[in-house]
């Protein structure tokens, strides 16, 4: 099937998720994601960064330069307190938004 | 997946070097270089080294399974995105989200800073306080200079277009003895004349205030009214409250429309504020006046005082002079003119226009003469006009009061260094009781930078508290002061949170903070901190202790320095106020008529005055009256004075006819010297004789005896004068060194002019004068004005820069020294503190308690002896300069300079005496102990 593109701020959410796991660069986050949606989203690699710029800029994640395990300098990006807050919030309305149109969209037509 | 290390080693990998933006070196050879990239290009570099790493990884992975290095590469491309459109905007985002977060960190800094400087305060409640309020004298003191200087120099009137533009007139020519005459009034047809013809200019006025009796009966008030002409009102942005202003068609000569303009005060005390003031009528002087407008609130023309209302120039004119000759001719000279240039006219070329203009006009005006007059080519040389800026005190014949401000603006700002050098002491003092602390903190790796805006943040921040405290000083305390010295400003008209007070106010407190706490902090961090770690440090020698040796030197100087200044201007003012003013002002009043177009013939016009003159001299509270019309310090008649067989007399000097009548001299209060007093008994038919001042008499007939002298008056074909009597010297324009010589003649045999009644009371003046006016009111015909002054008024203007240089000199002098006395009190307290453990020793080996006190007094009579040496230094040298604004006092005057040093003294002394006595009670067994 055609993956799906990802549909505006949620990608957001999704990078947010994706650091709970633990400080991750940029191409693991990017990775990450592509592995969980098991090819049905269409992650445009600079949208990704794009979203992370905007996460560091409104402080719901941090950034520091570290090194790979194969000596390559690279940009760390860890969840602060407020980004773990915000992905609660966010997760919860995107479930009652989903659950709401799912219940809407699945309802049975009358007999 | 965490990262291994943190600690940004590169990698020399680098397979999109096509990345690179533009830059002036490519940032790899910077880093290669090691110079610094500045932070924009960092920025931009990062960026490109993420994505840079981005499409490597992406492309290991695309290898890994199984494409070419090639096909990997260009995938990973791919799957980024266009980079061509999609770099400059990562680039975008991360400089903008660079940006957001410098400022985040900035602010987090200085909300740290601020919450830690605040516990530091609450801590040391008094000790903060303490600074505060001394910081609170000094801002206080220059809030309150600053108020008066920027009123007199600066700020310009409420509501004028284009301030900046606006100027006032002033037309220069030379006196009979060669001085410079600058009048700033001029006739009402000079204006009309300049106004007409000037095309430098794109607006004109003509402007005057004066003090009338407004209103009538027991309600009658002596109020300042302005007299202005209808092109007055398009000069500012001031559209008026309820009503219009005058037009033209109101203004017109020669007697105007009788209409007014109401100020806003005016119209809420007086009409209630309400729309249905239109209409009512205003009795100002003698005339009926309808209202027609009131002008916005803040709005005071361009005058200080409070102007209650506004009349058109040429009504209120014609009841002054009673004449419709006072626009037709140049005898009267009494409006200003203020004008505003035209866009793109530079002064110089509106003056070269007014001069030339204003040349033209006296040539005009010699020819009309009866008998036409040339002017010399040498005085018409001399002749000019100028439009100068329009605050009085900076134009060509600016007060002394102006200058004697400007230096108090710099003494206040002399105490605020005295204050910052008290807080800086104290600041010092007590940073090297928390070197321990500041140490911890550089050692746990606080930067340098970051540690100098704590400190600073503190000093600013007491600063800033203290200034708070000073600008309420400054509004209620310095407000006595203002209405001491600027009593013309109506000081209720200005708020408490002025703008442009509250800008200086909020500038000075965050300089002096800066400036203060600059040395404490330098210090705190230059702390040795592995000694500052360890216990038992002894503290408080070496460096530390030099600068504030220095800081004490210097407070003692200036203290010094301002004393000296005080004590100059107080010896001024009781020179002034002891002075022989040629006259005693006290209880004097002053009669004029406004004749309000009664025409009156010459003989009718003295028969007039003479029953008035009696009916004054019968009246209870009237000790003495007589008639005069030179009046010192507020107008004068001078005429040329032709001595036969000398040449030239008038060229000598300027001399002040008074034309007087019986008893003159026992009401001025001039004494005269020697031989009679002229009056009544010398009629028109009789002898011409007059009484001439002894400086008069000197001049012009040296050595020999000046009674019986003649001389003629005005011309040589008039009848030559003998000289009866020699009266004493008065003072008529300067108080300081009037150049001018007097001449009374009795009024019967010069002609009916205008003529103005002088009465001493026998009591207090201001209480009799509206009994006595209306005496004198019912004796007018027809709608005749009599108005009337103390004459104590026009003295205070002259007498204004003493009372201002002694008042605030002193003050600001005992504020010094109470600083200066606070300042070394708490350094030799703390000092003391810190040496208990000598003290100790010296007890131990013998010393007695009246060694220590010695010891401790000595140290701080030396600290202020020294520095009163240096300050006395420095006021010789800088008091040259203020020579010209003391009167009878010599800039080097030795009692002035013994007192200040001998005061400095004593005060240094009484600071120490506190400190020494506790040195004395020194326990020499626990000092020793102690650690």
């Amino acid at each position: 099937m055609e993956p799906l593109a990802v549909l505006r701020g949620t990608l957001d959410v999704l990078v947010l998720k994706a650091l709970t796991w633990g400080p991750m660069h940029g191409f693991e986050i990017t990775a990450w994601i592509e592995e969980r949606a098991t090819g049905n989203l269409d992650v445009v690699d600079s949208a990704l960064y794009q979203s992370l710029y905007r996460l560091e800029e409104r402080r719901a994640i941090a950034a520091t330069w570290g090194v790979t395990e194969n000596n390559r300098k690279a940009r760390y990006y860890n969840i602060t307190p407020a980004g773990r807050a915000e992905l609660r919030n966010e997760t919860a309305r995107w479930l009652r938004y989903a659950e709401t149109v799912t219940g809407i969209l699945t309802t049975p037509q009358p007999a | 997946m965490a990262p291994v290390r943190r600690d940004g080693h590169r990698d020399s990998d680098d397979p999109a070097a096509s990345l690179t933006g533009p830059a002036v070196l490519p940032p790899r050879v910077r880093r290669a270089l090691l110079i610094p990239l500045r932070r924009r290009q960092r920025v931009e570099a990062e960026t490109d080294d993420e994505i840079r790493f981005h499409l490597a990884m992406r492309a290991d992975a695309l290898v890994a399974r199984g494409l070419s290095r090639e096909e990997a590469e260009a995938e990973a491309l791919r799957r980024f995105g266009a980079l061509e459109e999609v770099r400059p905007r990562l680039l975008a985002a991360a400089k903008h989200r660079q940006e957001t977060l410098t400022m985040f960190e900035r602010f987090d800094a200085l909300r740290d800073d601020l919450r830690y400087t605040f516990r530091q305060l609450r801590r040391a409640p008094g000790f903060s306080a303490a600074l505060a309020l001394t910081f609170a004298l000094g801002i206080g003191a220059n809030a309150t200079m600053f108020e008066i200087v920027d009123r007199l120099l600066f700020r310009p009137p409420a509501f004028l277009d284009d301030s900046d533009r606006v100027g006032r007139i002033y037309l220069r020519r030379p006196r009979a003895d060669g001085t410079e005459r600058i009048d700033n009034n001029i006739s009402y047809l000079r204006y009309a004349e300049l106004r007409d013809k000037t095309r430098a200019f794109d607006a004109a006025a003509a402007v005057y205030q004066d003090e009338r009796v407004v209103g009538t009966g027991t309600d009658a008030r002596m109020l300042y009214v302005g007299l202005v002409s209808s092109s007055f009102w398009p000069m500012f942005d001031a559209p008026p409250l309820i009503g219009r202003y005058f037009t033209a068609d109101e203004d017109r000569t020669p007697g105007g429309t009788p209409v007014a303009v109401l100020s806003h005060g005016y119209w809420r005390s007086q009409f209630g504020g309400t729309s249905d003031a239109i209409g009512k009528q205003l009795r100002v002087g003698g005339k009926q006046y309808t209202i027609i407008g009131v002008t916005p609130k803040g709005f005071n023309a361009i005058w200080q005082s409070n102007t209650i209302a506004y009349l058109p120039i040429t009504a209120a004119a014609f009841e002054m002079f009673g004449t419709e000759r006072y626009y037709m001719e140049h005898n009267a000279s009494w409006l200003e003119m203020i004008a505003r240039l035209r866009p793109g006219v530079t002064r110089a070329a509106a003056n070269a226009e007014l001069t030339s203009h204003f040349r033209q006009s006296r040539l005009d005006a010699a020819a009309r003469q009866p008998e036409p007059q040339t002017i010399k080519p040498a005085d018409l040389a001399q002749t000019r006009g100028e439009i100068a800026p329009l605050l009085y005190d900076r134009g060509p014949k600016a007060t002394d009061s102006a200058k004697v401000a400007t230096w108090l603006a710099g003494v206040a700002a002399i105490v605020l260094l005295i204050a910052c050098a008290n807080v800086a002491n104290l600041l010092i003092a007590r940073g090297i009781r928390r070197r321990r602390e500041i140490a911890v903190r550089v050692a746990l790796g606080v930067g340098r930078g970051r540690l100098i805006t704590q400190l600073l943040t503190e000093s600013v921040v007491i600063a800033i508290l203290g200034g708070v405290a000073g600008l309420a000083l400054a509004h209620w305390g310095g407000g006595a002061l203002r209405r001491l010295l600027l009593p013309d400003v109506d000081w209720s008209l200005v708020p408490l949170f002025d703008a442009r007070v509250l800008l200086f106010t909020s500038a000075a407190a965050i300089v002096t903070g800066l400036l203060t706490g600059l040395a404490p902090a330098v210090h705190a961090l230059h702390a040795d901190v592995n000694g500052a770690l360890k216990a038992g440090e002894r503290e408080g020698g070496g460096q530390r202790a030099r600068l504030r040796t220095a800081l004490l030197l210097s407070q003692a100087a200036l203290s010094v320095v301002l004393l000296v200044g005080a004590a100059l201007f107080v010896r001024s003012l009781r020179n002034v106020e002891t002075s022989r003013l040629g006259w005693e002002p006290e209880r004097m009043l002053h009669i004029r008529l406004d004749m309000q177009g009664v025409e009156l013939s010459d003989p009718e016009r003295l028969a007039l005055n003479q029953r008035i003159l009696d009916r004054l001299r019968t009246l209870p509270g009237v000790a003495k009256a007589s008639t005069a019309f030179s009046i010192p310090f507020w107008s004068t008649w001078s005429e040329d004075v032709i001595v036969p067989g000398m040449d030239s007399a008038s060229r000598l000097r300027t001399y002040v006819v008074n034309p007087v009548t019986d008893d003159y001299f026992a009401a001025m209060g001039t004494r005269l010297l020697r031989g009679r007093e002229v009056g009544v008994a010398d009629g028109a038919k009789a002898p011409h004789v007059a009484v001439i001042s002894e400086s008069m008499g000197k001049l012009l007939w040296k050595g020999q005896d000046p009674i019986g002298q003649c001389f003629h008056l005005g011309a040589d074909t008039t009848p030559c004068r003998q000289v009866v009597g020699i009266a004493e010297d008065v003072a008529f324009g300067d108080l300081k060194d009037d150049q001018t010589l007097q001449l009374y003649v009795p009024s019967g045999q010069i002609g009916a002019i205008t003529a103005r009644f002088i009465i001493r009371t026998s009591g207090d003046e201001r209480a009799a004068a509206e009994p006595i006016r209306r005496e004198v009111q019912v004796m007018l015909p027809g709608t005749g004005y009599a108005n009337i002054r103390s004459l104590a008024t026009v003295l205070d203007p002259a007498m204004r820069q003493w009372r201002l240089g002694a008042t605030m000199f002193t003050v600001f002098g005992l504020l010094a020294l109470v600083l200066a006395a606070v300042g070394l009190y708490a350094v030799i307290a703390y000092d003391i503190a810190q040496r208990m453990r000598e003290m100790g020793v010296r007890v131990a080996l013998g010393a007695q308690s009246g060694d220590i006190r010695r010891l401790v007094l000595w140290q701080g009579v030396r600290v202020a002896a020294i520095g009163a040496a240096l300050g006395a230094a420095i006021a010789l040298f800088a008091t040259r300069y203020v020579e010209s604004l003391l009167f009878e006092t010599s800039a080097r005057d030795p009692i002035a300079f013994a007192s200040a040093i001998g005061t400095i003294l004593v005060v240094a002394i009484l600071a120490a005496v506190l400190p020494a006595r506790r040195a004395t009670r020194v326990d020499p067994v626990v000092a020793l102990r102690a650690e």
